[in-house]
């Protein structure tokens, strides 16, 4: 038995998580919601080294204002992921919401770095992190 | 991210402003091929499950959330297939 579940995180390949997670993040957009939690909840469950699944759960938390829920599913996936931004921002958000403003800022310090190093795809994110240092500015 | 998404849906929760936080990489949401894999490992749980003395609490609770994953991708799939058949 043992030896069937050491093989368990090996039983997804990362085309397979990818493809389930796109499943979740679908589920998410048209607002089917527990349905996308059962996925995400499995895939941290069977590829907690993955930072996707943490990702996602991450939106289902600040979503439902949910903020240690939030922040325990960030630092989950930060251990997986130390350089993921939308990670660290989903951090800011909570830190926020629970209100460390202090570490928030600290936090805002390093995406405001890695996001130097290189730039996000979607104008969005960059948006999303300019309105939590803002955010930021405004508390201090 | 275009194709298998028929009916289409208005999209109301990715308005929520960190939904641009989940990145869209995968352009096919079909799950047909990964089937017989899903059946196959859903099957092996059930299995497993049936006898738990070697499993430790977490273990067994993994193994609980992974079925409960598994039969809503199942499910998912089987939508998908209806929709296209309706369709076709």
């Amino acid at each position: 038995m043992s030896t069937e579940l050491s093989t368990l995180n090996k039983t997804y390949g990362d085309e397979d998580f990818d493809r389930f997670y796109a499943v979740s993040r679908y589920l998410i957009q048209v607002g089917q919601l527990h349905t996308a939690e059962v996925i995400l909840k499995g895939l941290t469950a069977v590829r907690p080294d993955k930072a996707l699944g943490w990702l996602g759960r991450c939106y289902l938390h600040a979503f439902q204002a949910e903020f240690e829920e939030l922040l325990d599913a960030a630092r989950q996936g930060l251990k997986a992921e130390p350089r993921d931004v939308g990670l660290r921002i989903f951090l800011i958000i909570g830190l926020f919401a629970l209100g460390d403003i202090a570490a928030a800022g600290t936090e805002l310090g390093e995406v405001g770095e890695l996001l130097e190093l290189s730039p996000p795809e979607d104008a969005a994110v960059y948006r999303l992190y300019k309105s939590q240092l803002a955010r930021y500015q405004n508390q201090r | 991210m275009t194709t298998d998404r028929s009916p289409l849906h208005p999209d109301p929760f990715a308005q929520a402003p960190f939904f641009c936080l989940l990145p869209d990489r995968i352009t096919s949401l079909s799950l047909e091929s990964s089937r017989p894999a899903l059946f196959a490992r859903l099957e092996h749980i059930l299995a497993m499950r049936s006898n738990t003395s070697g499993l430790d609490r977490d273990q067994e609770k993994n193994l609980i959330l992974e079925e409960a994953m598994l039969r809503e991708l199942l499910q998912f799939s089987e939508t998908l297939a209806e929709q296209k058949r309706g369709t076709s």
